[in-house]
């Protein structure tokens, strides 16, 4: 948080900003995908959808009925966590089941962004989205921005953090981990799988309105099928299971892509060669590679202090 | 008073019957043996009693409850626990770790208590993690506490799963072969660590090994293909014409 | 509902049917959901718009070279991105999410090289127009009906008759056991991959010039999977039945209820079974190996 009041002081590039702003949603959406993915073992290709319905939640509240983005800010994750709550209808099926249950609702979502014109405006998106955070109140400069997303990721960051190192969280990782040892000591598997994947819909319903206000606008393109993937991607560089990888992982890959946008074409492609590239050579992602660098310098593991 | 009572258990995968009306009546505080030949349905019949498989016909009754219907979950909490044949750790977690999930159901943090760090969440933590080691002490890994539960030997594997199911506090406890693939020294200690928890515990145990079972159980019953075809103390069963011809017919002594 | 609307679904369902197969050959074979399937039927149109132009091979010719074209990328694509994986038993989710990978590059690999405007085939391909019992029908739709028979049968005589399709169907139904009889297991599943490819390109093909060729067909392949499953994920004539069966459950939906949210009814379809019978329709193949 030091370090964010420091870097929006002293940068004053609006671009670095602005890429910096990007990244720092992404890894909202990150952290919010590696509880579902990484810590609770359910392989989610529908993240997109939720950020989605975030995003159009909180356009919609502010222009249309002019609520403060507050307001928006808690429609957003609050009608997420309603689409999370019927996607997780289908935590019944398993494994690749779910991945692929969990694309095509993805894909739904998608297609009713797009279609539902009267709503959403379909592909003429939502335009000129205010930031008035409440009664007077706005930021409306790129670095006071900088600084609210700041604040957000870290409130967010704490909350996973802590959620995964407890015993919610070890009840999570029972459940990736080997599901009939979970159930058989008594953990109701189906009421966590739900539980996290609410939680890691809110979170992106949260970083749904994030984007809407810092681009001003939402358009259908953005909350596509692909989006999931991406984030897929980032959270299996950084490493799967691990926070701090999964928000290096968005950031420095949102960073990197943002950053050589005029190569746009073959940002996709180079997604793709990364993710295979990870799960080849390297499946516990940066995380992993960070655990090696590690225990060669210090032993013991403890329970982190946050 | 009887702990378990499992009336008329039948099973059949496709055509074939794996468990014809098998009926079993455990007393608390017995350490049970169950035994047959290779085949007899031993672990479909433990995979009846956890919910794993559900019942063709019969009934199962725990604690003076039908938990026919019961899914899996909701038999370990009223304390029916069991370990598995083929170890099923939780791979990625550390052995403490491990051992601390087993303790899942005696405690009530959940999200925002987890979050926030309560003070009621701190003390749970801290008595999951006393318990936990004191439990990787008794069954003799609290050196392991760090490490990898998928880096453990075969027989450190058994143990592990004895400490997580002894987490969760089993009024009964069924264990799956817990010593095959151990040294002789391992079962040794392995059957000290058996009668101490049968002090509180009542253990229903599947064992090929006839020593650890003769030497343990209080009682046996033989299942053969699908029946129970007897039940006795160790001495009896040994003398007893039918088993030895459901294990002679094997090709096995019964030793 | 005319019998028009039911000869349409059948005919995209012949290209779902064709994919389908390739998902669930690839499934039995190595345990591999391969998601990435749905690119070789990009690859295919693609391939066979360059053959077409290019060379001025008449369309069965092309089809044939798409074919073995299609077939030599897939063992090659196995090579590269899920042997590396395979041998390293790693869980199954790494296969899983290195195929989604896979996606991203064989689709943005085509865009590369085929630019993102779709592409039409010759228009000659798609056929005259024709009276049937009162119906307007193409003879292409009838072509699409006669190759994909074709196909089929093919595929059976070679399952069933040849020396490398039984080991095929070896490997399908106990890798170990195969192991343990001397079949090169790591050759039949990369030959598992190339036919499951080829067809797959066969189907890119057949469905460029009903629609047309761009980088991103690719996720047809999401709804032939939805037929897969249907018909029970791993069996080879569910694979077939399922995938008409949704063309057809699709062309009616679409014309009764929403033509807009065609997609959105083959995506809920495929939602409804995973959740209330992942078995499939006919609940004999269960879609997980032992």
């Amino acid at each position: 948080m030091i370090a964010a009041v420091l870097v929006a002081t002293l940068v004053q590039s609006r671009f670095i900003i602005s890429l910096l702003n990007y990244s720092l949603v992404y890894v909202i959406l990150a952290l919010g995908l590696q509880l579902i993915v990484g810590v609770t073992g359910q392989l989610s290709l529908g993240h997109a959808a939720f950020y989605g319905i975030g995003a159009y939640a909180s356009a919609i509240a502010t222009t249309r009925f002019g609520m403060p983005w507050v307001v928006g800010i808690l429609l957003a994750m609050a009608f997420a966590t309603l689409g999370s709550l019927l996607m997780s209808l289908t935590v019944r099926t398993r494994g690749i089941y779910f991945a692929v249950a969990t694309l095509a609702f993805g894909i739904i979502i998608h297609l009713v962004f797009v279609n539902w014109v009267p709503v959403t405006r379909g592909t003429m998106g939502i335009l000129g989205l205010e930031r008035r955070l409440w009664g007077q109140w706005r930021i409306d400069s790129p670095q006071g921005y900088f600084l609210f997303l700041a604040f957000v990721v870290c409130a967010v960051y704490v909350f996973l953090a802590r959620l995964t190192d407890s015993r919610f969280g070890r009840a999570l990782k029972a459940i990736r981990e080997n599901e009939l040892a979970a159930q058989s000591i008594g953990i109701d598997v189906t009421r966590y799988k739900i539980k996290s994947i609410l939680i890691g819909g809110a979170t992106a319903g949260l970083a749904g309105s994030m984007m809407a206000h810092l681009t001003r606008m939402v358009t259908p393109e953005p909350f596509g099928w692909w989006k999931s993937i991406v984030l897929l991607i980032m959270i299996v560089a950084g490493g799967l299971g691990s926070m701090p990888g999964a928000a290096v992982g968005a950031f420095v890959l949102t960073l990197l892509s943002e950053y050589f946008r005029g190569y746009a074409e073959y940002s996709m492609l180079a997604y793709g060669l990364i993710i295979v590239f990870f799960m080849i050579y390297l499946p516990e992602g940066l995380a992993g590679l960070w655990h090696i660098i590690i225990q060669k310098v210090r032993w013991g593991g403890r329970r982190a202090v946050w | 008073m009887a702990i378990l009572e499992a009336a008329g258990v039948s099973k059949s995968f496709g055509g074939l019957m794996v468990l014809r009306g098998v009926s079993l009546t455990l007393h608390e505080g017995e350490l049970r043996g169950l035994i047959g030949p290779n085949g007899a349905g031993k672990t479909t019949f433990f995979n009846i009693l956890t919910g794993v498989l559900s019942a063709d016909s019969g009934r199962i009754n725990f604690d003076g409850q039908d938990i026919g219907s019961y899914p899996i979950h909701q038999r370990a909490r009223r304390g029916l626990i069991r370990t598995f044949q083929i170890p099923q750790p939780f791979s990625g977690m550390t052995v403490l770790e491990s051992t601390m999930t087993g303790t899942h159901m005696y405690y009530r943090a959940e999200v925002w208590s987890s979050v926030l760090r309560t003070r009621k969440e701190r003390e749970e933590e801290e008595e999951a993690r006393a318990k936990a080691k004191e439990i990787l002490r008794f069954v003799g890994l609290a050196d392991r506490e760090n490490a990898l539960c998928a880096n453990l030997p075969v027989g450190e594997q058994r143990l592990l799963e004895l400490a997580r199911a002894l987490a969760a506090q089993p009024r009964l406890l069924l264990l799956d072969e817990p010593t095959a693939g151990l040294r002789a020294s391992e079962k040794e200690a392995l059957k000290e660590v058996l009668l101490e928890v049968n002090k509180k515990t009542t253990i229903l145990l599947v064992e090929h090994d006839m020593r650890v079972v003769m030497s343990l159980c209080s009682r046996i019953s033989v299942l053969s293909y699908g029946e129970l075809i007897a039940e006795g103390t160790p001495e009896e069963i040994q003398r007893d014409p039918k088993v030895i011809q459901a294990y002679l017919g094997e090709g096995a002594i019964a030793t | 509902m005319s019998l028009a609307i039911i000869i349409n679904g059948l005919v995209v369902g012949c290209i779902y049917s064709l994919i389908a197969l390739g998902f669930s050959m690839i499934f039995k074979a190595s345990g591999l959901t391969n998601f990435a399937h749905g690119e070789s039927v990009t690859i295919g149109a693609l391939l066979g718009f360059t053959v077409l132009k290019v060379t001025g091979l008449p369309f069965g010719l092309s089809l044939v070279l798409v074919f073995i074209l299609s077939g030599l990328l897939g063992i090659l694509i196995e090579k590269l991105a899920y042997r590396p994986i395979r041998v390293k038993n790693a869980p199954e989710i790494n296969g899983v999410i290195s195929s989604v990978g896979m996606i991203l590059i064989l689709a943005n690999g085509a865009m590369l090289v085929w630019g993102a405007e779709p592409l039409a085939y010759p228009a000659s391909i798609g056929g005259s127009l024709f009276q049937i019992l009162g119906m307007t029908v193409s003879s292409y739709s009838l072509w699409i009906l006669a190759i994909t028979a074709l196909l089929m049968v093919v595929l059976q005589v070679f399952l069933n008759r040849t020396m490398l399709g039984k080991s095929m169907r070896a490997v399908a139904d106990s890798m170990l056991l195969a192991r343990l009889t001397g079949i090169k297991v790591d050759r039949i599943i990369s030959l598992t991959f190339g036919l499951g490819a080829a067809f797959g390109g066969v189907a890119g093909v057949l469905f460029a010039p009903i629609y047309y060729a761009s980088f991103d067909i690719g996720v047809i392949g999401l709804k032939s999977f939805a037929a897969a499953i249907l018909g029970g994920y791993g069996n080879m004539a569910g694979a077939v039945t399922g995938g008409l069966l949704l063309g057809v459950v699709e062309a009616v939906g679409s014309t009764t209820i929403s033509s807009v949210y065609k997609d959105a009814i083959a995506y809920g379809i495929l939602i409804m079974i995973l959740l209330l019978k992942p078995s499939g329709l006919f609940g004999h193949e269960v879609g997980r190996r032992a």
